[in-house]
């Protein structure tokens, strides 16, 4: 079976994940490895990214939950906290990482990183934004829906 | 459809065991195995406060990222009750951790249920013999049944819905209220427990407001303030408690409440009665501390740092050690046997944190701190930024000067305790 050789608490994070998804959320284990996670985020509602749907990948470490999963953005997104490539830059995956946290918790963090980060800077330049965006979405080719990602 | 089945097959569970979240483990999502709980309050195994401890510098709870500086013993007392309670599925976690902790080499202390007392039950292969499985349920009637109610003579009534209703002369210490509903599920945990099972070490009534020492032992909260002794010291192994008051064990508390509804009621009203002041939270003179531990905390600041990466002291739990390091030589467990320089001058009688043959009959030797060891480490945290250097990759790195390795301090492997899980 392809979840033997896994630590409970990964068997168990999938279990949850899949009965009870998160809002917003849905992440699913690999068939052929139960460490990597394909993930889809839905935009938060009231946010720049509102109606968006960004895939996400996730892998879960030797060392988890020792340490913190590694995760990136396959979607491209304009978001300062995130380069080209899709990496983060959050605080829990790095030196504020804890055993306590998960999967879950990992992602929710990312919900909220894109509904608070940006809305200064949206709502003061809401024109600067919009062409940014629409700048980035023509450039890898997603269809722009009132300046926002749209898949 | 193939993947409606794996997701199917992810989703079934063989074990259908109802374990209350107060008694989950935040880290391994399972029921707690030898739970240790954290001068915050916290609970977690053994094993994982083992592992998500920082070798470098101070660690910090799993849930509140509270910082800590000594590796707590195992509470005996949550030891015991989750056995009682929860027996097949600690059953199942002491066989699970057991295989674990056979691949690693490293063992988990073992308890007496008689004495209670930490207790190295080692066969000839240095594995722990079978004695240490424990069995503490005795009876042998149906725990939660009616029929075991008539055979143990208590007053109990069976409703249509089969749920049995008490009349409150029942002989089961804890019951709730006349008249009230109680599912078969708590019932059971009703029979398996007495009051004499969570008393204080102190006043030998039930806990109220429980607060671990980093010893281990329990005591309610305001037995620890009337301590009148200048630093907080167990009353029973006489260890000091190291950096102020601990903080009452929510999770225990709550279980002991909903559990002996009357007695706890009846000691709340007691110590109310008293109106006993709780004196602030503030550190103790602790001889674990001398006042020096705020500084030890930045050891990778200071220019001659006398610390042990990864080594914690036996006695104390100190971790890792700062200052003076000795080492047992006749131990041969994996995991060795060290004591910090306050403990090595006190020469304690306690128990180790992990499972070592050691006696007092043993002698130790003065290890020297790895210098070079400790300036590569600091170069290291100072590039690369707090908790995110990697240790096992920096241990293996071998500089070659005259054909000798940089980190070989030439000790026995079989010996040494600085390797971690």
């Amino acid at each position: 079976m392809a979840n033997s050789n896994l630590p409970r608490r990964i068997i168990k994070e999938t279990q949850r994940l899949l009965s009870e998804p998160a809002p917003g959320i849905s992440a699913s284990p690999s068939e052929d490895n139960m460490r990597y996670f394909n993930v889809m985020i839905l935009g938060p509602t009231q946010s720049p990214y509102e109606g968006g749907v960004f895939k996400l990948e996730l892998f879960l470490p030797e060392e988890y939950p020792m340490a913190a999963p590694k995760v990136r953005f396959l979607t491209k997104i304009y978001h300062p906290n995130i380069d080209k490539l899709g990496r983060i830059c959050l605080d829990i995956l790095k030196d504020k990482w804890s055993p306590a946290l998960g999967i879950r918790t990992v992602l929710l963090r990312y919900i909220c990183l894109s509904s608070f980060t940006l809305v200064d800077v949206y709502l003061k330049r809401p024109i600067h934004f919009l062409k940014k965006c629409s700048k980035h979405q023509s450039a890898f080719q997603y269809q722009p829906v009132h300046g926002f990602y749209k898949m | 459809m193939e993947n409606n089945a794996f997701r199917d097959r992810i989703l079934e569970d063989n074990e259908h065991e109802e374990i209350p979240d107060s008694f989950v483990c935040c880290v391994c999502l399972d029921l707690l195995y030898k739970p240790i709980v954290l001068s915050c309050g916290h609970i977690c195994c053994f094993w994982c406060v083992y592992n998500s401890m920082n070798c470098l510098r101070e660690s910090q709870c799993p849930v509140c990222r509270n910082q800590y500086y000594h590796f707590p013993t195992v509470c005996q007392l949550l030891h015991f009750l989750l056995l009682k309670i929860y027996t097949a599925a600690y059953k199942r976690r002491e066989n699970q951790t057991l295989e674990e902790e056979k691949q690693s080499g490293f063992y988990s202390p073992q308890f007496d249920p008689d004495t209670c007392e930490s207790q190295a039950k080692f066969g000839h292969s240095g594995i722990p013999s079978s004695s240490s499985n424990l069995n503490l349920t005795s009876n042998s009637c149906n725990v939660g049944t009616s029929e075991c109610l008539e055979q143990s003579g208590s007053a109990a009534n069976e409703g249509d819905d089969g749920t049995i209703y008490y009349d409150g002369e029942s002989d089961i210490i804890g019951t709730p209220a006349k008249g009230k509903k109680m599912p078969q599920e708590e019932l059971s945990v009703q029979r398996k427990l007495s009051v004499a099972d969570v008393t204080c070490t102190m006043c030998k009534q039930l806990l109220f407001h429980p607060v671990v020492l980093n010893c281990g032992h329990v005591y309610c909260q305001t037995c620890v303030i009337n301590i009148d002794d200048e630093m907080l010291r167990c009353k029973v192994c006489q260890s000091p408690h190291p950096r102020g008051l601990p903080k009452v064990c929510l999770e225990l508390d709550h279980f002991l409440e909903e559990q002996f509804p009357e007695e706890y009621g009846q000691r709340r009203d007691a110590i109310e009665l008293k109106q006993i002041k709780v004196k602030p939270d503030t550190p103790s003179s602790c001889s674990l501390d001398n006042g020096k531990r705020v500084e030890n905390i930045d050891w990778w600041s200071d220019p001659d740092p006398k610390v042990h990466i990864g080594v914690g002291c036996d006695f104390c739990g100190m971790f890792p050690i700062i200052g003076d390091r000795y080492r047992c030589i006749d131990c041969k467990e994996k995991m060795g046997f060290d004591l910090c320089g306050d403990c090595y001058a006190s020469r304690s009688k306690l128990p180790g944190r992990f499972n070592q043959q050691h006696t007092s009959e043993h002698k130790f030797k003065l290890v020297p701190p790895n210098i070079i060891h400790n300036m590569m480490l600091r170069l290291a945290t100072a590039q690369l930024g707090e908790g995110s250097i990697d240790l096992e990759s920096i241990a293996n790195i071998e500089v070659t000067s005259d054909g000798a390795a940089l980190f070989d301090d030439g000790e026995d492997n079989h010996n040494d305790s600085e390797a971690t899980n």
